[in-house]
């Protein structure tokens, strides 16, 4: 599986995220757009393409912050990989499991933020995520999922055939 | 060949041990200047993506809105309705022209008013998440911003602090706004001259906090007071307005007031500002 198009599809969203998801923000909060990609691209083609790719679309994220350089990279890339470990377990309905993983992947991108907080002291991240807009984020990023599966299941490069030995 | 075939059989852990590790020494330097200059740049080559996907955006919302603005048109007009809304679309663009004129107009009146050098700038991006409130504008080393500069924008009539430049690449640059924890500023009750510091309570945050502030000031500090940088220390020169007192915290066993400080300038709405040229 080639890590190109995955890679093309989460810097996108990055970029969006920095730009164009700044119009759509409810209650000071956007989307994760990329979180979504990365369990969607894990789920669908593994842990390497999703980890590589979260990995490219995590740095862009950092350019793009004052959060240390890494900061993004290291949790997208976590996160990959580790839905990337599903692939091919979970059934993937339209409407639930988009949600269900989505919602699972926000928290462990919380629990990595706070243990990277409190191992590299980031100032600014300093009670974030128990803040009203971090949990508005949750919710916001499990009620676009959905969508965006049923988006990012159109696209080829993202839904290789199963094989069956 | 067996280190070969454990490779083959483990090539995802070993590609996520090399990012993670990658990330990891990075994080850690990113607080030095060893990662300065390959961020810069990347910044400059992200920052010219982020200009075209707003200007795409503004482009859409602005597409959106005449076509909103067409179909209410639509509903009042029966025969001459084309050459109505012909007329009106140009009147349109005359009066969205105009204020335009005005609006540069009056930025360019306060960029000439301003007492410091500036640097005028375009908002072109936001932080990609919702933890950092990042700014990013169009401005770089190129055009003379330099690390460490702040930055002000005019809302209302008024010259309100926004932040400081965090990070300058070629082009654009990273700015990290007033209300990040990580941002400080000696600042200066306006109207009492009490002094205190100012700093961000995180992303999101409507209101700002004003801390150490002489407890006997209580008496004399009144709601609505503005607050202004007091020019202690090289960073920022004294007297930007940085936001109205609007509420008073004091805790007994504290030995100075902490004050909840509103913002000046409207992050939601900022489209302009200008980066103060304090050195170099």
């Amino acid at each position: 599986m080639g890590i190109g198009i995955p890679f093309l599809v989460a810097a996108v969203a990055a970029l969006l995220q920095s730009t164009l998801l700044d119009f759509i923000r409810i209650g000071g909060a956007a989307p994760d757009l990329v979180l979504v990609i990365i369990v969607f691209t894990g789920i669908k083609t593994g842990p390497m393409p999703a980890q590589v790719s979260g990995f490219g679309a995590g740095l862009l994220e950092d350019l793009m912050t004052t959060a240390p350089l890494g900061l993004h990279a290291l949790i997208r890339t976590v996160t990959g990989f580790s839905f990337g470990f599903v692939r091919n377990k979970v059934f993937l309905d339209v409407v639930f499991m988009p949600i269900l993983l989505c919602t699972g992947a926000s928290l462990l991108k919380a629990l990595m933020l706070l243990a990277l907080t409190a191992v590299f002291s980031i100032e600014s991240l300093s009670g974030a995520v128990f803040s009203v807009r971090y949990a508005i984020e949750i919710g916001y990023t499990a009620l676009i999922s959905p969508a965006v599966f049923a988006g990012l299941s159109r696209i080829p490069a993202l839904n290789p055939r199963r094989t069956y030995l | 060949m067996k280190f070969r075939t454990a490779f083959d059989q483990h090539r995802a852990v070993v590609v996520l041990a090399v990012c993670v590790v990658f990330s990891l020494v990075t994080m850690t330097f990113s607080s030095t200047n060893v990662v300065v200059r390959p961020r810069e740049f990347g910044l400059t080559v992200v920052s010219a993506f982020q200009s075209v996907f707003t200007g795409f955006g503004r482009f859409i919302a602005s597409t959106i809105n005449s076509v909103a603005e067409l179909r209410e048109l639509q509903a009042d007009y029966d025969l001459l309705v084309e050459q109505v809304r012909r007329y009106e679309g140009l009147e349109n663009d005359i009066f969205e022209l105009r204020s335009e004129v005005e609006s540069l107009r009056e930025l360019l009146g306060f960029s000439q008013e301003l007492q410091y050098d500036n640097i005028p700038a375009q908002i072109i991006g936001k932080d990609p998440g919702n933890l950092f409130g990042a700014i990013t504008i169009n401005r770089g080393s190129l055009h003379g911003v330099r690390t460490d500069m702040p930055v002000v924008a005019v809302q209302g009539g008024r010259q309100g602090l926004v932040g400081r430049v965090q990070r300058a690449g070629l082009t654009a640059s990273t700015v990290v706004p007033l209300t990040d924890r990580s941002f400080y500023v000696a600042s200066r009750l306006q109207r009492s001259r009490y002094e205190g510091l100012v700093s961000g309570t995180g992303a999101g945050s409507e209101t700002i906090s004003m801390r150490h502030v002489d407890k006997n000031a209580r008496d004399n500090i009144a709601y609505g007071e503005s607050v202004i940088t007091s020019g202690l220390g090289s960073l920022y020169p004294r007297g930007i307005h940085i936001g109205t007192v609007e509420g008073i915290q004091a805790r007994p066993y504290e030995t100075s007031l902490e004050l909840v400080v509103r913002p000046l300038v409207e992050f939601a709405v900022l489209e302009y500002v200008f980066v103060i040229r304090t050195h170099g």
